[in-house]
């Protein structure tokens, strides 16, 4: 495979072997990023639990105290006055009837819909469209409620959904590279500290096994294993 | 991930295995061996939780997933086979039931709120467990699944009845392969498999973080799946850390160094006894005596295991049939809307030895069933020879057989007029000995039941047998044995097999059947397979006259095309064979030369002339001996590629 000059000016500056603090990541990735659009800054842990156990399931939701630096489109299903709510709280579309039938024609052209409980008898039968696509609304996540105001400010916020995958592993995007640092640093800080507390009471040796950071086109830094304690601090 | 502690279970009063305690961890693979009802299908059926232990204690870890294939088959109807597959796997039925109903509650208007909330919540917990098991993604991993192991697409939404044996086997493993159990218990997977088809499960399961135990008599596919071995040895289980080949290897040695334990053994025993008859009532040995006495009641058994003991199996003369012990005359049959035989019509002769071959599914069974005359023709004739005695082997042996009886009765009705003795030295040639042939058939395990079948068959004298997979649970050593006796069987022979190897020295003719076509070839299995892409085939078009006009004219080329050949590929060895012989010849001849010569008194009297001549005679005899030793592996070989044609 062909070395681009971008891939070898990263091999010059960068240790893959060296476990970095999360400060020396986010500055070495800042300054190593030579592309022509605004990186993303992704999170990836791999955790000491088996996910095929159901009490061992890691999964929750974080709002990001900056954010993450990408434009959300928020659906919110409601009736009425709830409706109108959502969209003066920012929602891209509001509605009912309009929206469950374009969804049963194919439309998911959205981030993420909110439903309220009243809705979700029409909304669960939706699940041959919504579910495949994750967009399925769900009270664990936030994404089922009377309060659709709140969910949608929270959405549009920067509020994340994550969960472990089959290997044991979260993967989460926690901001732009355009943030300062110190923003990247407190997304990232916060993001670890929901993970440290969800830990679930059944997992058992090393909770968080390892840590890496990295951006969309950027090299993959390890990060040392202190950070997550420091985090929770 | 299983503990197994102090395991014992007994057939008809004989302990098949007492006292296990082993441990089975995560990754594991172990291939399962022993002897023919040793107790491997039993130990699974146990680990699967089909049967339960008689004592002992099995340890399982919370939530595991168990799949099991058994050896035989356990028929499901009326099904598609793509619902069948999807339905089997009850998980997902639950969470369509349990959602259903959720979103049905949801719909009643006059709910409380909060009761409304925890429906809510519960369908976020659906939809989690959706997530976990990759709901959405189901039905491309079945039809994935399915498509590995050879299904078409279009047989997908078939009813599942309508699937031959085969097939059956296949929806089985597709179950075990797709259910993502943490424990795969595999019972003679590859009795049903093509290679091709093989060769995807042994992929598949390479690629399966599972762990794994199989039973199976394929060598090449335990070596490549399994890398840990687990003999159930004289009542216990051993485990030997390597594969399968290894642990032959491992288990000759072992047997050789046993072996001779037992013989020191007994020579010292013997040496013990003399010494104990000699001095017993000498009062100054008296001490000694008790002494060995002691070390003769400590010393320890050694139990040798029974060579893997053979089945010894002949045909007998079967009476005579008629020129052509069957005829079809435009024969058809169909089941339900499939035609699986459509305008059949051929002769069988005399002496016939045919194979049937053809894909999966292309009617091969439904055609023996109907030469046997187990199935009648929806339309068309079939007309039997005179004196014509069928017997019909099935794939599914231990379906016929009935369970309740023992073996004993179970061969005595094929054949009432022969005495308990002659019945008990038939069953004893096929390794049913002493109270063995009490036992239940139900006890029995699937290649004992084979074996039983194979005696029954054995005992109705027929003269045209019908065989439909005859090897599918027979070990290697059985295999070649049955198939001797059918080499030397004199009546007229039908056999449907996938195993190459085995009818290839069989047969004389064979049956393609292939799109509802009835292909003849006048040779054994290789000329088939050269013979395939020639346009040379007769194909089956209803007129038998020129059929068998063409059939005689064919044989006659054949022969004379195998003469050739068999000419040119001996000549080379021959013409060896007969400079080696010329040399000899000499060499003998010099050799009786010399032999008189230092007889001679001039010579022997000459102690230098006796040397050189000495000398001489001890090089010509050691160079008559390396040629005879040629001669004879030459000889050796030209049988070998004799035996070809």
């Amino acid at each position: 495979m062909k070395v681009t000059k971008r891939t070898k000016s990263i091999i010059k500056n960068v240790d893959v072997q060296k476990e970095y603090t999360l400060e020396e990541a986010v500055k070495t990735l800042k300054e190593t990023s030579k592309v022509k659009f605004t990186e993303s800054l992704d999170c990836a842990v791999r955790l000491g639990v088996d996910p095929r156990h159901a009490d061992q399931m890691v999964r929750g939701t974080v709002s990001l105290p900056h954010g993450t630096g990408k434009k959300v489109s928020v659906l919110v299903i409601a009736k009425g006055s709830l409706a109108e709510e959502a969209l003066k709280a920012g929602a891209d579309y509001a509605g009912f009837e309009e929206y469950i039938e374009k969804i049963k024609n194919g439309w998911t052209d959205v981030d993420v819909i909110v439903a309220t409980p009243d809705t979700m008898g029409e909304v669960g039968k939706l699940g041959r469209v919504l579910g495949p696509k994750g967009l399925m609304p769900n009270p664990k996540s936030g994404t089922v409620t009377n309060d659709v105001a709140k969910a949608v400010k929270e959405v549009k916020a920067g509020k994340i959904e994550f969960r472990v995958d089959k290997t044991g592993i979260i993967h989460a995007s926690l901001g732009k590279l355009s943030f300062s640092a110190e923003q990247l640093i407190e997304n990232t800080r916060t993001f670890l500290q929901t993970i440290v507390k969800l830990k679930p009471s059944s997992a058992k040796g090393q909770y968080i096994k390892s840590l890496y950071l990295t951006t969309t086109m950027g090299p993959g830094l390890k990060i040392t294993k202190e950070e997550p304690s420091i985090s929770l601090k | 991930m299983i503990d197994i502690n102090n395991l014992s279970i007994q057939f008809t009063g004989e302990n098949l295995f007492e006292n296990v305690n082993l441990r089975i961890n995560k990754n594991d693979r172990i291939a399962l061996v022993g002897s023919n009802g040793s107790g491997k299908s039993t130990f699974l059926k146990i680990l699967a939780g089909i049967l339960p232990p008689e004592t002992g204690i099995i340890v399982k870890q919370k939530g595991i997933k168990i799949g099991f294939l058994p050896q035989e088959l356990i028929a499901i109807k009326g099904k598609s086979l793509f619902n069948e597959i999807k339905s089997s796997l009850n998980i997902i039925d639950d969470i369509i039931t349990e959602e259903k109903k959720l979103i049905k509650e949801l719909e009643n208007e006059n709910l409380y709120s909060e009761e409304k909330e925890k429906i809510v919540h519960e369908l976020g917990e659906i939809t989690h467990k959706k997530e976990k098991i990759d709901f959405y993604s189901i039905d491309s991993k079945i039809e994935k699944t399915l498509t590995g192991l050879g299904f078409d697409e279009k047989d997908f939404f078939k009813i599942i009845d309508e699937f031959s044996g085969g097939w059956q086997m296949r929806i089985q493993l597709a179950k075990i392969l797709l259910q993502e159990n943490d424990l795969i218990l595999l019972d003679e997977p590859t009795n049903h498999l093509d290679i091709d088809t093989l060769q995807w499960v042994i992929e598949f399961l390479k690629n399966s973080k599972a762990a794994l135990i199989v039973v199976s008599h394929d060598r090449y596919f335990i070596d490549q799946v399994t890398n840990k071995t687990l003999e159930i040895y004289n009542r216990n289980f051993r485990f030997y850390n390597g594969s399968y080949s290894e642990y032959l290897n491992y288990k000759k040695d072992r047997d050789e160094a046993l072996k001779k334990l037992a013989k020191d053994r007994e020579k010292k025993i013997k040496q013990t006894q003399e010494f104990i008859e000699r001095f017993r009532y000498k009062a100054t040995k008296s001490k000694q005596v008790q002494s060995r006495i002691k070390q003769f009641k400590k010393m320890d058994e050694i139990v040798i295991e029974e060579e893997e003991k053979e089945i010894n199996l002949r045909f007998p003369e079967p009476g005579r049939s008629g020129a052509v012990p069957v005829e079809f005359r435009n024969v058809y049959k169909f089941f339900g809307e499939n035609k699986v035989i459509t305008n059949l019509s051929f002769q069988i002769e005399r002496g016939d030895k045919i194979a049937v071959i053809g894909p999966n599914g292309a009617g091969k069974t439904t055609l023996s069933k109907l030469i046997a005359g187990k199935l009648l023709p929806d339309s068309g004739e079939i007309t039997y020879g005179q004196n014509v005695f069928t017997s019909y082997y099935s794939q599914e042996v231990a379906e016929e057989l009935d369970t309740e009886q023992d073996i004993l009765d179970s061969v005595s009705e094929m054949n009432e007029e022969l005495t308990i003795g002659h019945l008990r030295s038939i069953l004893g040639s096929f390794l049913f000995r002493n109270d063995d042939v009490f036992k239940k058939v139900k006890v029995l395990s699937g290649g004992e039941k084979s074996r039983v079948a194979l005696a029954r068959l054995l005992l109705t004298r027929a003269n045209l047998i019908v065989m439909d997979e005859p090897t599918n649970h027979l070990d290697y050593s059985s295999k070649v044995i049955l198939q001797k006796a059918l080499v030397d069987f004199a009546g007229t022979l039908v056999i449907i097999s996938h195993d190459i190897d085995f009818v290839n020295p069989i047969v004389n003719k064979i049956f393609e059947l292939r799109k509802n076509e009835l292909n003849i070839y006048n040779g054994n299995v290789e000329y088939y397979l050269s013979k395939k892409n020639d346009d040379s085939v007769q194909s089956n078009d209803g007129t038998l006259k020129e059929a068998k006009k063409e059939t005689k004219k064919d044989q006659k080329r054949i022969e004379a095309e195998l003469r050739q050949k068999k000419y040119n590929a001996t000549k080379g060895i021959k013409e060896k064979i007969h400079e080696v012989e010329k040399e000899i010849e000499k060499l003998e001849s010099k050799k009786i030369q010399l032999e008189q010569e230092l007889a001679d008194p001039d010579v022997f009297s000459n102690p230098i002339l006796a040397k050189e001549k000495n000398i001489s005679y001890n090089e010509t005899k050691d160079k008559l001996e390396k040629l005879i030793n040629e001669w004879a592996e030459l000889n050796h070989e030209l049988e070998k590629i004799e035996r070809l044609f």
